[in-house]
């Protein structure tokens, strides 16, 4: 299942944000995308998890066009996304949440099924089952966000700046299951502020600015790039012609 | 000055002129009459928007400040003995004093509250003026109603002095508000309206400020009730303290471009003729509907108003003709060599 | 003292209603993150529509509702997906504003159907009585009373025991994630509002079994009830349980034991009071003051 996306053109209502982006993710891969703040990172996660419509290009799907189903029908198909910010509910316990994630399946003697599996697979779930959400700290309400997309069976997994106001212990944790759900078999998209950390994990890299695709390849290679290091040090990847 | 602020100049003059003499060229009672309650809205609007437009803390409870206006300037009247006359007129600024101290305390305690629960407390504040105006009946006579001094003039000089009135008070207030739009007040209100937090962080004494522009808008809202109850004189609490007043403010502010100085007065000039022709010409009833109709289409298909949605228009055109000559292409990516694929 | 206990009573019976117009109104907060400012048109809708079937086809109030208030989801219904669901730049500013416009529209429309004159909900139980502590109660006050605690623990089952509720819940909490997982948010809303109307019916059904109406008495009542919902914390339907109840025994005590044309002004002066202490209401949470 390859994640395609052509000449993208996407935004909010107002300007455009993605000015064409075309894009590759190959099965099994963990993409990493980089690239200074309001470059359209994120816009690129919403547009392939069908929060906003690109307003001209095509997002494919093991070579289905996706690009205006909703949302529901994005999930049924496999890509999950899991937001930069916190996409818990507060108010609910962490087995009620882990359970709405199967909200979509109908079959509610499958949801109790995968809901056990998934206490069994990430112990924090079970320990603090009856607990309410919002009481968990930060990287543990990430970790509960990761095990909710089990609740389906995911194909692509949508990951948007995942160690976001995270402490250095934590961080290393959810990498750790970045990681992990890779290794298993899951396409990881991943968004990433902190450059050399994302390519490090990841397999592919890219790099955008201004809305579009500046750079992509292996992410060693994306690593390596002469022209990388200016990243590192916050500033732009602008490229002289 | 330059080319363009001659002009614009040139055209605010020429409005102000062709209102002035509107009595003149349109020496007709029935006219008369809608042109000052068209003035008399275009205040109204215009203070509401120093405090709604401009702080973004939209109030539906001002209209209790036209009522109070109206109730201080008839109560007043009646317990000094002003006579009636132009002198009468004077006695519009002990109504918006009255008002103006009235909305201290009141403008503190919904302005404590976010923006959402400011409008809920707001909306209260019409109800409770509306109540005192029915049981303080030694004061405002409850439900009889209560009258101010007759206007000594008869036929059809009556109602001049009351459009020169109207129309002072109107240019007096898009004055203000243009002066507050350009000055620091004004910048540090807009900045409450766009980042309230932010604006506290900078240093900016966003409550004081707020209660400022609560306080300003009470205050004129309160000289238009003085004039309309000298105007008709006669004043009953349901129609001093009117709700539907305060969808009006609002209505015409959103219309014309809510925040803009010249949005409230292209509102007041659209809505106040027309809704005086509902009234007229559809049964009771029937005219809510179209109002009520009118401004759903207004806050549904043009939120920013006509005033911001017809600049940007134009603006955008000259924009276009200049970047017509300059258009650049978009940068190519850098594919690497992809050497075998994944690692 | 008998005067107190009168007052007491009176206003947990009607608090009960006022419970159920203000549950709507906040779940519609709580889930929409609007102010449905049409409630009290709403609510006065439903009220004529109960006396429109008990005057022309002799349908009994109660049995009525069976009509009135699927027709009000309806109604409510349509208003979200016509006119709120529109809004996406400052909801909150923006969906007073439109459920303003859509209030004077209903307004209006009942003005024309009804004319504006005072009407009452005359039944055969209004005139029946029954003592207690030394007074006689109406047993249409013990009748409405009874609905509405039906209507608030339906609805409470309905949020706390289904998996629809729990969605509801979850959109509440946080829109976006709850579109993450693949929850309709614009379909949740819409029947949000749906419900917020037809609770409006049977609120307007008991409010005009008690006191008489017309098409005006919306802005009277949507200004009693969005207090009630201040008061209580904005969303939280617990807040606007206790708030209803406080308010009301507060209003009728007032009213019974002191005085009767100021008990209402006693309603916003509470509200002024404790905004003045606490900004965020009673129960509200300090976080929901973010904006």
């Amino acid at each position: 299942m390859v994640l395609t996306l052509k000449d993208i053109y996407a935004g909010y209502g107002g300007a455009d944000i993605l000015r064409g982006v075309s894009l590759t993710v190959e099965q099994g891969s963990l993409t990493c995308i980089v690239g200074p703040n309001g470059a359209g990172k994120s816009t690129v996660l919403r547009t392939i998890s069908g929060v906003i419509r690109p307003r001209r290009g095509l997002v494919q799907f093991g070579g289905v066009t996706i690009n205006g189903f909703s949302p529901r029908r994005i999930l049924e198909m496999g890509i999950l996304q899991v937001p930069q910010e916190r996409s818990l509910f507060p108010q609910l316990t962490v087995q009620e949440n882990v359970r709405l994630g199967g909200f979509i399946l109908k079959d509610t003697r499958l949801v109790e099924r995968r809901l056990g599996a998934v206490m069994e697979r990430f112990p924090l779930v079970k320990e603090r089952a009856k607990e309410l959400a919002g009481s968990l700290s930060g990287g543990q309400q990430k970790l509960v966000e990761f095990a909710r997309c089990f609740m389906l069976d995911p194909k692509l997994i949508l990951l948007d700046e995942p160690s976001m106001g995270l402490d250095p212990q934590t961080f290393k944790q959810v990498f750790a299951m970045v990681r992990e759900i890779h290794a298993e078999g899951v396409t990881v998209l991943m968004v990433e502020q902190n450059t050399k950390s994302g390519l490090e994990i990841a397999t592919h890299g890219v790099v955008m600015e201004g809305g579009m695709v500046r750079l992509d390849g292996p992410s060693q290679d994306v690593l390596h790039h002469p022209r990388i290091g200016q990243l590192f040090l916050g500033g732009t990847l602008t490229m002289a012609k | 000055m330059t080319r363009r602020q001659a002009y614009n100049a040139a055209a605010l003059g020429a409005a102000l002129l062709l209102a002035a003499l509107f009595p003149v060229l349109v020496p007709n009672g029935a006219f008369e009459t809608v042109a000052i309650f068209t003035l008399i809205y275009i205040a109204m609007a215009s203070a509401w928007n120093i405090l709604g437009g401009y702080t973004g803390y939209v109030s539906l409870g001002h209209a209790a400040f036209f009522g109070v206006g109206a109730y201080a300037f008839t109560i007043l009247c009646k317990a000094w003995n002003v006579p009636a006359g132009w002198v009468t007129f004077l006695m519009l600024l002990a109504a918006g004093a009255v008002a103006g101290i009235l909305a201290i305390p009141f403008g503190w305690i919904a302005l404590r509250a976010r923006r959402h629960t400011f409008v809920v407390i707001t909306i209260a504040y019409l109800f409770i003026f509306q109540l005192l105006a029915y049981n303080l009946t030694n004061l405002t006579n409850g439900s009889a109603g209560i009258g101010a001094p007759i206007p000594p003039w008869m036929g059809s000089s009556f109602n001049i002095p009351f459009f020169y009135v109207a129309l002072a008070l109107a240019v007096a207030v898009i004055v203000l508000s243009a002066l507050i739009r350009r000055s620091r007040f004004g910048l540090s209100l807009l900045a409450i309206r766009d980042d309230e937090d932010r604006a506290l962080g900078l240093g900016i004494p966003t409550g004081r400020l707020k209660l400022t522009a609560f306080v300003i808008a009470a205050i004129f809202i309160a000289m238009a009730g003085a004039l309309y109850a000298y105007y008709v004189t006669f004043i009953y609490p349901q129609y001093a303290m009117n709700p539907l007043d305060d969808l009006s403010m609002a209505l015409m502010a959103f219309l014309g471009g809510v925040g803009t100085v010249a949005g409230p007065v292209i509102g007041a000039l659209i809505v106040e003729p027309s809704q005086q022709y509902f009234t007229i010409a559809f049964q009771s009833g029937l005219n809510l509907i179209t109002y009520g109709g009118l401004f759903l289409v207004v806050i549904l298909f043009i939120p920013r108003g006509l005033w911001p949605t017809i600049r940007d228009a134009l603006k955008a055109r000259a924009e276009r003709v200049r970047a017509q000559s300059a258009v650049e292409p978009p940068a190519e990516a850098t594919r690497l060599s992809a050497k075998g694929g994944s690692s | 003292m008998s005067l107190l206990l009168d007052g007491i009573i009176s206003g947990i019976l009607t608090g009960g209603v006022y419970a159920l117009m203000a549950s709507g109104l906040t779940l519609v907060f709580g889930v929409l993150e609007i102010i449905n400012v049409a409630q009290g048109s709403l609510i006065v809708a439903g009220a004529f529509l109960s006396y429109a079937l008990l005057t022309y086809l002799h349908i009994n109030i109660f049995l009525g509702l069976i009509l009135t208030m699927p027709f009000m989801f309806l109604v409510g219904y349509v208003v979200d997906r016509v006119f709120v669901r529109r809004l996406r730049v400052d909801r909150v500013m923006m969906s007073i504003m439109v459920t303003y416009g859509v209030a004077l529209v209903i307004d209006g429309i009942l003005t024309m159907i009804f004319s504006t004159s005072y009407v009452h909900l005359q039944t055969a139980a209004l005139n029946q009585s029954f003592p207690l502590a030394g007074m006689r109660v109406p047993m249409i006050y013990v009748y409405v009373f009874l609905m509405s605690v039906v209507f608030l623990l339906a609805l409470y089952a309905l949020l706390y025991r289904t998996t629809f509720g729990q969605a509801l819940r979850a959109t509440a909490q946080n829109r976006n994630a709850a579109r993450l997982i693949g929850i309709d948010v614009d379909q949740m809303s819409s029947i949000t509002f749906g419900i917020c109307a037809a609770l409006a019916a049977a609120g307007g059904m008991g409010y005009g079994a008690i006191s008489s109406f017309h098409p005006n008495s919306q802005f009277d009542l949507i200004s009693r009830v969005l207090v009630i919902i201040v008061l209580g914390g904005m969303g939280n339907i617990g807040g606007a349980l206790v708030a209803s109840l406080l308010m009301l025994v507060i209003e009728d005590v007032v009213s019974t034991v002191w005085l009767p044309n100021w008990s209402t002004l006693i309603f916003f002066i509470v509200l002024a009071m404790t905004l003045a202490l606490r900004p965020q209401g009673l129960f509200g949470s300090k976080e929901a003051r973010q904006q």
